[in-house]
């Protein structure tokens, strides 16, 4: 108790912040940044698959009889049950009866790693670098334990920062390539900013929706353009949020996708300031400023006559 | 009316021989007859629908033997309510993203539809549901089954639903081994 203890910083790391104070800045200006930056991020992404608000409406009737109608039911609809449950509660349905047995593994995964942290959701508290490695374990073996496919994977929660969760996040995704999965969101929660993408992800054909937040994008330089052979042949939506990539990626990704409906683009850290879009799709583009002014009177106003506007958040985040 | 809520429905119906009606006549396997807006149950029905098109909807009374009357009450009941409810906010979805996945959510008022409602006469109607192929009643029901299983432990679950435990339990200790990542928080 000697020490002053050091400020609870929880997106600078110790070097960043050593490193700033050397240089004379005042590290709790990144760390507020970053702050805004995620918490904007959040605000774009699709709600947690399985997620319904604290059940309200838990109280339900106890059953009449002594009869077991819920097992009765045809098989598609136990599987239409379990794909709406958190992936925890989903997977301990195995445990009820051996007609339970196999439901989970053939509904949809729906995995988020927000309902593994208890309150996170509810913005009881705050997904911490510490929390990362717990999270890890149990979502390598939910990946594992699922034959697939994967019907909506949200992983939000994580930081990526150290080689070895890198290493960790590229087997997730070459099992996501492998089993498929339709609805993907991956964000990284800094410090740092920079953390590479596994290249994998352009493996994965089988996505429909595609969330990014806070990566840095592969190197498509060295990547042949794959026209007829696309990456994500069913990719109809793609947002990316504070993203750092160069224009030439954002062509790649554009080519790569022949069905896009939706992309948006919020916050571009780097050199995406011209978009491309030449007619070969009819793709519904927004780019979305930072203010979060345009947040819910957006519904208001019909998508394609949305304004546009681009804001470079280098600002914020130095 | 019929014009309003008809759109892409106007054809199928204009085929149908009592096009002048705008209500069809069901009959539950106890014979109780109910009506129910004949462009609602086609929308929501493919079975109704497919029936309407093809001319097979009796004037007397619709026989639907797979079907309670109370079930039955609770279909015509809903496809009325859904007739005349306005998509609320929260169907045009809550966050900035895209929102092109399809809608699930069960609105307010089809929450409190399925919350009156006792163990039993939930599941009549999730059976009805699935047999008249209404996605929509099915998303409903089979969602608030779930609110019913969420955050639950196997056996709290089996408690509520009257679920028998057929493992031994060495089966059970096997598959709390197998998956203890969803176990270990028990």
């Amino acid at each position: 108790m000697a020490n002053q203890p050091p400020a609870p910083f929880v997106h600078v790391d110790a070097a960043t912040a050593a490193d700033m104070r050397r240089r004379g800045m005042d590290p709790h200006e990144l760390e507020q940044s970053a702050r805004g930056v995620l918490k904007f991020v959040y605000m774009c992404l699709p709600d947690a698959p399985a997620y319904a608000a604290p059940v309200l409406s838990a109280h339900s009737a106890p059953s009449d009889g002594p009869e077991d109608r819920i097992s009765a039911l045809p098989f598609a609809l136990l599987r239409n049950i379990v794909s709406r449950l958190p992936a925890k509660d989903a997977a301990r349905t195995t445990a009820l009866s051996r007609r339970w047995r196999p439901v989970w593994r053939c509904a949809p995964l729906a995995l988020a790693d927000a309902h593994l942290l208890p309150g996170a959701l509810e913005g009881l508290r705050e997904p911490l670098r510490a929390d990362t490695p717990g999270l890890a374990v149990t979502v390598s073996r939910a990946l594992a334990a699922h034959p697939g496919p994967f019907g909506a994977v949200h992983l939000v929660c994580g930081y990526y920062g150290d080689a070895a969760r890198q290493r960790e996040l590229a087997r997730w995704v070459e099992t996501f390539a492998a089993k498929g999965v339709q609805e993907l969101v991956l964000v990284n929660r800094p410090w740092p900013l920079d953390v590479p993408l596994p290249a994998s992800l352009l493996a994965v054909d089988t996505l429909t929706r595609l969330y990014l937040g806070v990566w840095k994008f592969t190197n498509t330089s060295a990547l042949p353009q794959r026209g007829a052979g696309a990456a994500f042949p069913h990719l109809r939506e793609l947002v990316l949020c504070a993203m750092e990539m160069e224009s030439r990626d954002l062509d790649f990704l554009l080519a790569a996708s022949p069905v896009l409906e939706n992309l948006g683009i919020v916050g571009s850290r780097n050199k995406v300031n011209r978009l491309r879009l030449v007619g070969q799709h009819p793709v519904r583009a927004d780019l979305l400023e930072r203010s979060g002014r345009r947040r819910r009177g957006g519904h208001a106003v019909p998508r394609a006559a949305r304004p546009v506007g681009i804001q470079d958040e280098r600002r914020l985040l130095h | 009316m019929e014009v309003d809520k008809g759109k892409g429905e106007a054809e199928e119906t204009r085929k149908v021989a009592e096009a002048d009606r705008d209500t069809v006549t069901l009959k539950s396997s106890d014979g109780k007859l109910f009506e129910v807006s004949k462009e609602a149950a086609a929308r929501l029905s493919t079975v109704l629908a497919g029936m309407i098109a093809g001319g097979s909807i009796d004037d007397n009374g619709t026989d639907l033997k797979q079907i309670g009357s109370e079930a039955l009450e609770n279909v015509v009941d809903y496809c009325n309510k859904h007739a005349n409810s306005i998509p609320s906010a929260a169907l045009i979805s809550s966050s900035i993203s895209f929102n092109t996945a399809p809608f699930k959510e069960p609105e307010e008022w089809e929450r409190k539809f399925v919350d009156r409602l006792s163990h039993d006469a939930l599941f009549d109607l999730v059976e009805a549901a699935n047999f008249l192929g209404m996605e929509r009643l099915l998303d409903v029901t089979c969602h608030k089954i779930s609110e019913m299983m969420k955050g639950k432990s196997p056996d709290q679950i089996r408690e509520v639903f009257n679920i028998k435990n057929d493992y031994t339990k060495e089966e059970l200790e096997e598959i709390r081994q197998e998956l203890a990542w969803a176990f270990y928080d028990d």
